[in-house]
Formats: structure tokens, sequence, C-alpha cells
């Protein structure tokens, strides 16, 4: 009798709220450790659904670093027309080398490509029947580092290709070139995959959260009516969703690190039979720590909509 | 026995004024309703069942709001606040309901515990308080106990220990006996009783006359949603509207 007539309830509203979030935070991981077998089936999904566009990013990345690897200085060569005279090869020469993204311009005449044919192949004879020079004069265009790792380097070979004198333009990286448009293009495809994937997260949490507060409908009323605030009933909801993206993220990296475990053997040996010691990169740190991040906030995210609308429902019905 | 000028003088806990309840569905459940209490009564609201008893209690607990009028409690004009200064209304009172109203998957501590978890009391002072409102309601040693193995009576006694646990300036019970023999219902209305003592306004709806009678205390009788008698024993016990078919009656 005397403890329960004690002074009334009274204490600082800051340490009130943080007992509120301990509370709501333990006791949603709680509701959570009590059944996890129901909760089996979602966490899946949602692993799943996170680890999709995880591995898509890893395969970009890995394949980044690979066309980086192969990436040589890239040289275009110009045959220009056998009708160009030496002066005029002279000043496409100049002409090019005035061109944004290139280092260097060297020509080789006729007779130099002639004697390099000579030395680099077996049609001495053959060559020696001819009458004059076959050969044309060509430019070889060094393009600068920085111009070749970009999308300029294709524009630029167009631009070369455009010059009237130029009959012939040969340029070896452009399968890398290509190669590297697709990823660009992959790139774009994993983020609109990604979002999408996010989506389901969204909507897979939203959905567990909308259920289990129709399962505590009626405790949802009690503690309403001992005086709870709407902040107070839904922030068990919100770390209910901030766990399943926690663990869901948790389960997915998972599931990516065996996947790369299974994978890094057999690339390396297919590397080796190259002759590249190119080995697979797995999720770094704060690649780790993201995937972790955009879990917990699309599950917090989730509940926060499940739990808003259905407080609105629920005012309304009021 | 309080006297005129105490309870004239005591401040009033809760005043409806002019207070009217039309739900949506047309049902007119109170109409014009006007009356005070203070805060050291404790009064009961009786009736057929449809009189209006139940939405009076709502009204005051802010549940639903009148169609006219107005409703005050502890000074404030509740019928007028906005949804969010209803919560911390709702923690200064008890509501103790005929269903019980307990959580069936908590143990009774943890049921007796809501109110002072919602409030953010602290761990350590929970648990005295809450083994202090089982010990008065008697039941310290069912703590334990989920809801379910419980009797009527005893659930009863959880709800109204969740009720007192936070010390509240008003406890409001529906029909807190409505479901129990006359013997049980007499024990619990002894506890509403001692509260009231200790300080804390009380108002009852029952329709349990003989039992209201017993108690002597203020009786508000509605019919049809209008007030048709502000019974007050203290002041007017000659005017006692049951005491001609009390044989109890002193």
């Amino acid at each position: 009798m005397t403890e329960l007539h004690a002074a009334p309830v009274k204490q600082s509203a800051l340490r009130a709220w943080a007992r509120s979030h301990a509370y709501g935070l333990l006791s949603s991981l709680g509701r959570f450790a009590r059944q996890p077998f129901n909760h089996l089936l979602t966490l899946g999904v949602l692993a799943l659904a996170l680890a999709l566009p995880t591995l898509g990013h890893l395969s970009l990345k890995n394949l980044k670093h690979l066309s980086g690897a192969l990436s040589q200085p890239g040289d275009v060569s110009l045959f220009l027309q056998s009708d160009v005279s030496a002066s005029r090869a002279q000043s496409l020469q100049d002409q090019v080398a005035a061109m944004s993204g290139i280092s260097g311009v060297s020509m080789k005449t006729p007779e130099q490509a002639l004697a390099e044919f000579r030395e680099l192949t077996s049609f001495t004879d053959a060559l020696n029947v001819l009458e004059g020079n076959p050969l044309p004069y060509v430019l070889v265009v060094t393009m600068d580092a920085s111009t070749l790792k970009s999308e300029r380097a294709t524009a630029l070979v167009a631009e070369l290709r455009q010059i009237k004198q130029v009959e012939i333009v040969q340029f070896d990286q452009e399968w890398l070139l290509r190669l590297k448009a697709l990823m660009a293009l992959a790139e774009k495809a994993v983020w609109v995959f990604g979002a999408l994937l996010a989506l389901t997260v969204l909507l897979v949490i939203g959905n567990t959260i909308r259920l289990e507060i129709a399962g505590r409908s009626d405790e949802i009323q009690i503690v309403r009516l001992v005086g709870a605030s709407k902040a107070f009933v839904r922030r068990p909801f919100l770390y209910s969703g901030f766990w399943f993206g926690a663990f869901g993220a948790g389960l997915s990296i998972l599931l990516v690190t065996l996947a790369i475990d299974l994978l890094t053997p057999s690339v390396a040996a297919l590397a080796l039979s190259y002759g590249s010691a190119f080995q697979l990169q797995g999720l770094s740190w704060i690649e780790l720590l993201c995937v972790l991040a955009i879990g917990t906030v699309l599950g917090w995210l989730g509940a926060l909509i499940a739990s808003t609308s259905h407080l609105l429902k629920t005012e309304a019905a009021d | 026995m309080s006297t005129h000028a105490e309870i004239t003088s005591a401040p009033n806990a809760i005043r409806f004024e002019g207070v009217t309840k039309r739900f949506a569905s047309g049902f007119q459940a109170l109409t014009e309703l006007s009356f005070e209490m203070s805060a050291d009564e404790m009064v009961f609201i009786t009736g057929h069942s449809g009189a209006g008893k139940s939405t009076l209690l709502r009204l005051i607990a802010a549940i639903d709001r009148p169609t006219r009028g107005t409703v005050y409690a502890l000074g404030q004009p509740v019928s007028r606040f906005s949804a969010s200064a209803v919560p911390k209304f709702r923690r200064e009172l008890g509501l103790v309901f005929q269903d019980h109203r307990l959580l069936f998957d908590r143990s009774v501590y943890e049921n007796v515990a809501l109110p002072l978890v919602v409030a953010g009391v602290a761990h350590k002072d929970i648990g005295k308080r809450v083994r202090a409102a089982l010990d008065h309601v008697n039941l310290g040693s069912k703590e334990r106990a989920l809801p379910i193995t419980l009797s009527g009576g005893e659930q009863q006694r959880v709800g109204i220990a969740r009720a007192a646990v936070a010390k509240p300036k008003i406890i409001l019970a529906d029909e807190p006996t409505g479901n129990l023999d006359p013997e049980l219902s007499a024990e619990i209305m002894q506890l509403f009783v001692e509260f009231n003592r200790a300080g804390t306004t009380v108002v009852v709806a029952s329709h349990d006359l003989h039992l209201v009678r017993k108690l002597e205390k203020r009786v508000l009788v509605l019919d049809h949603g209008k007030l048709i008698d502000d019974f007050r024993p203290a002041l007017h016990r000659a005017d006692a509207p049951f005491a001609a078919q009390d044989e109890d009656h002193d």
C-alpha cells in the first residue's frame, strides 16, 4: 500500500525516451528469437533479394578490374590513301596531333613500312617482283591514357575515320572499348535491378510488419488505453523491421561470400591458363557495411510505411 | 463521512457541461449531461444496459468525443484535446474493463507493469511498484502466472492492479464485477473503496444495484442517456432512493 501510493511517476523525459527505445529494441528482438522459423522464409526472400544485386555489383567490379589489367597504350593506325604526298601526310600528322586526347602522332613512310614488312614477313621475294612501293603513308596515333579509359576514345576513333585522306583506321583496342561500353550499360542495369529488388525488400518487410501489427491489434489497443503515444506503439515494429533488414542483409552477405568462395578456385585456374594472376575479388569491408546499412534502412522504412498506414487507419476508426 | 463543506472545497476531478453524444449510426447515447465530481469522491454510474454508462466513461478517458458540450477532467478540457495530448492524459487514469483486457501472452507481472513501461519508469522501480500493486490485490504469489491460468476474479484483480500501479489520479471502471459472483464482486468493490480512501477519484459503472446500495457512495442514475437522479448518501440520507427496499440500511 505504501509502495503503491508512493510519489507519482516522475523522471527526465530523455531517460524515459531512452528506456522506451531499449524496450522497443529488445522486445522486438525477443519476439524474433522466440519464433525464428516463422521468420526464416521471409529472411530467405530478403537475403536473396539483397544478394542478387550485390552479386551483380561484384561481377562488374571484377570485370572492371580485369579490363583495367588488359588496358595497354592504345595505338590507332591511320593508313592514308596511296596518292597522298609526303607533304600532305606531314600536314595531316600536324592536324591529327592537334586533336584533343592525343599524346603523339608518328609517321611511317612507305619506305619504312616496306622495310618493316620485309623484316617481319617472308614475302621478300614477292615484294621484289613489285614495281613500285604499294604501301601508303601511315600515321600511328597514340591516345593519352585518360582518353583511352573514357568514352572519348570511341568518338576520337570515329573522328579519325572522318578524315578524307584516311583509307583505313585500325584500332586494336576497339573490342575493349566495346566491352567498356557494355559494362557501363550493365552497371546501369544493375542499378535498375537493384532498385527493383530494394522495392521488393521494402514490400516484403512492409507486408510482414503489417501482418505482425494485425496479429497484435489487441495489444496495441491496450497499450493505447494505458497512455502509450503513437511513437511508443510504432517503435517495436520499427525495430522489428530493422532486425528483419539487418538479419536479411547478414544472410545475403553469407550467401555472396559462399558464392565467391565457390567460384574463386575455378576463376583462378582459368586465369592461370591465360598466364594471368587474376583473382576474384569478394566484398570489401566498406561494401559489406553498405549492404548491411541498405538492408536495415529498407527494413526500417518498410516498417515505417506499414505502421504509419495502420495508425492512420485506427485513427480514422476512432 | 465527508461533510458538505469538504466536498465543495475539493477541486473538481471531472465535470460534464451539457454533454451530448450521438454515434454515427444515429443512436444518441447521452443527452445534455451536466454534473461535477470532486477529487475525493467515489461515484457509481448505474442504469439499464444501453443507458449510456460506458459511453460516459469513454468520454472521460478521451476514447470517444462528445457531439456537443465539454468534458473536463483534472481541470483540463479533455474533449478538446488534440490526438497527441491524449496519451499523457491517459497516464493519469487507471482503466478497468468488464472483460479485463489483459495480454494473454504475457505474465501477470508484465501485464501489471505495462503502464509503467509505457511511462518509461526505470526497471528497478517497475519491480517494486508492480509487486506492491499485486500484493494490494492479493496476487503477490501469481506474478509469474499467465492470465489464462487464473480465475475470473483473479483476472479482474490483475486488471485492477494494472489500473492502479502508476498511481493514477482517476480510476474508471466499467462493470468491473459484471461476470463475478456476489462475494467476489464485494471484494473487488472493496478494492475501489480503498483506492478512493487513499485519495484517488473513482468512477464505477455498474448495474449491480444491491452492491452499489451497500457501499453508500454517490450514485448517478442514467436512463436512455439522461441523468435522472444524482443521489448523495452523505448529504441526503433521508432521500435515499433505495432506502425503502434496503433492510440493511442504517
